[in-house]
């Protein structure tokens, strides 16, 4: 897999020619999978990512405590799937669907110990285009979390798919909330949206904890699965994000 | 004894649902409770493994001769007991692999590697007649009615329960189905000889393969009939009768 890490200033690059990097700017030429880790620097990164036509790319993101600005640019006939994996971030994501058939399909997972806000904007600008969006997240403290989600559908773009999935389990009581707003300008759109905020269903603690499981257990189970769903990722990746997650303190 | 439910009483919501209910459970004997919608059937079974959503208002639960009411349910289950869920629940996002690893794990206190665990898992879905893509979805989701109490079973066979309560596991079966459910109960109670079952249901279709050593009938929240497979045969043929049943059945 491509990396980019950046560790405090310095950016680490192993990239093969599938993709070019330069001044925190990165291309998709062709398809190809990319881990960008930012995980390890204080600094807060503006990232560009643009994809070339007729491209299927896969990008894992990590982040930790920083306020990041990610502006993708999707062109015509491709697709990108990114698994991102927030810690305690304020970030702002902007997707453009720049070309016919454009699609992204993004998995944003955050774990919430700060107040924090993420804000996306997704514009459909052409016919075809398609978006699938999760965004669950955690607050582990009395501090909220705000998803604020915003799909945009231009007037002149037919047969766009929108679907946004937004959900936040509060373990501790706060005023977290979700904005899920679909702007859709033209008629021949199947859209979706969903928010929920609150704790886990107590007949499925109940259910889990009725095979012997302890409640602890029962939490860790659910908020894995509640994060990550089917993602696949590697278990190194699982346990990082997963470590910041204090089951006993739960 | 297995089990010694003694005078259980429960309110919801200012309506008497357990009304001084008692029933003793030998170990090895399989009890079944018939009885009218909403009469409590459902919530005794969630009471006995200590749903916390119940309360009850007095009353003793004794497994093994040790009061288990201040046991919460992963300590009941680790005790023994199981129950079969009227509607097992979906759960996304948790595979039914990890689920059951996990719940191994809690009852052995070791870890089962996922080889181990599927070579494990392999026979006991061949047996349930169940595809064996279902261990790696998530906790019943998109499974049939079938597949939901298939699944169920399954979990009876790798943690091996030594008290089963089946709440309505006949409903939602076609017949097929129902006959590997039934099949695979049977076999369990043959190698498990010692193990007691409390089956809760409405029809006596799934008691062609557990033969029942006691029927009771509840009503009001209390037993008011006892009796062996023939009263089992004639509420499914009579019907629960209510009008025969008298103040006094209820109170005796």
């Amino acid at each position: 897999m491509n990396k980019i890490k950046v560790e405090n200033n310095k950016i680490i690059t192993d990239l093969d020619q599938s993709l070019f990097y330069d001044e925190y700017k990165l291309k998709i030429i062709k398809n190809t999978n990319v881990m960008i880790d930012l995980s390890e620097t204080k600094k807060d990164i503006t990232l560009e990512i643009e994809t070339k036509e007729n491209t299927v790319s896969s990008i894992i993101i990590l982040s930790h405590l920083t306020n990041n600005y990610f502006n993708y640019k999707i062109k015509a006939y491709s697709k990108l799937n990114i698994v991102h994996l927030a810690v305690d971030n304020t970030d702002i994501i902007n997707v453009d669907l720049k070309g016919k058939e454009a699609n992204v399909n993004y998995h944003y997972s955050h774990l919430n110990f700060k107040k924090n806000q993420v804000t996306f904007n997704v514009n459909h600008l052409e016919d075809d285009t398609e978006s699938y969006l999760v965004n669950h997240g955690v607050t582990l403290t009395n501090d909220k979390l705000i998803f604020e989600v915003n799909v945009y559908v231009a007037d002149n773009s037919k047969n766009c798919i929108c679907n946004q999935d937004n959900k936040i389990i509060m373990l501790k009581s706060n005023t977290s909330s979700i904005l899920p707003n679909l702007l859709i300008n033209n008629q021949e759109v199947e859209a979706n949206h969903s928010a929920y905020l609150g704790s886990f269903n107590k007949n499925i603690l109940f259910y889990l904890e009725s095979r012997g499981i302890s409640k602890n257990k029962c939490y860790e189970l659910l908020l894995k699965g509640f994060l990550l769903g089917e993602v696949k990722i590697d278990k190194q990746l699982q346990d990082w994000f997963f470590h910041y997650l204090n089951i006993k303190k739960v | 004894m297995a089990l010694e439910l003694k005078k259980l009483n429960c309110t919801i919501a200012e309506k008497k649902i357990l009304n001084d209910f008692s029933l003793t459970i030998e170990e090895g004997q399989t009890h079944v409770i018939m009885g009218p919608n909403g009469t409590g059937k459902s919530t005794l079974s969630h009471i006995i493994m200590g749903d916390p959503i119940y309360k009850l208002d007095s009353g003793d639960i004794l497994f093994n001769n040790e009061s288990i009411l201040s046991l919460s349910p992963d300590q009941r289950a680790n005790k023994g007991l199981f129950l079969s869920f009227q509607n097992p629940l979906s759960i996304e996002g948790v595979s039914n692999s990890e689920f059951l690893r996990t719940a191994l794990a809690e009852k052995t206190g070791s870890k089962v590697g996922l080889f181990d665990f599927v070579k494990q898992m392999d026979q006991a879905m061949d047996d349930l007649k169940m595809d064996e893509k279902m261990l790696h979805r998530s906790i019943n989701k998109g499974f049939s009615g079938g597949e939901k109490k298939k699944n169920e079973i399954l979990q009876i066979k790798l943690l091996k329960p030594s008290f089963i309560i089946l709440d309505e596991i006949d409903s939602g079966l076609d017949v097929d189905s129902l006959k590997i459910v039934g099949d695979n109960l049977k076999r369990y109670q043959k190698e498990n000889p010692k193990v007691s079952i409390l089956i809760i249901t409405h029809y006596p279709r799934i008691l062609d393969y557990i033969k029942p050593d006691f029927v009771h009938m509840m009503v009001h929240g209390k037993i008011v009939k006892t009796g062996n497979i023939t009263l089992a045969k004639d509420i499914e043929q009579n019907g629960y009768r209510l009008n025969d049943v008298s103040e006094n059945d209820i109170n005796e």
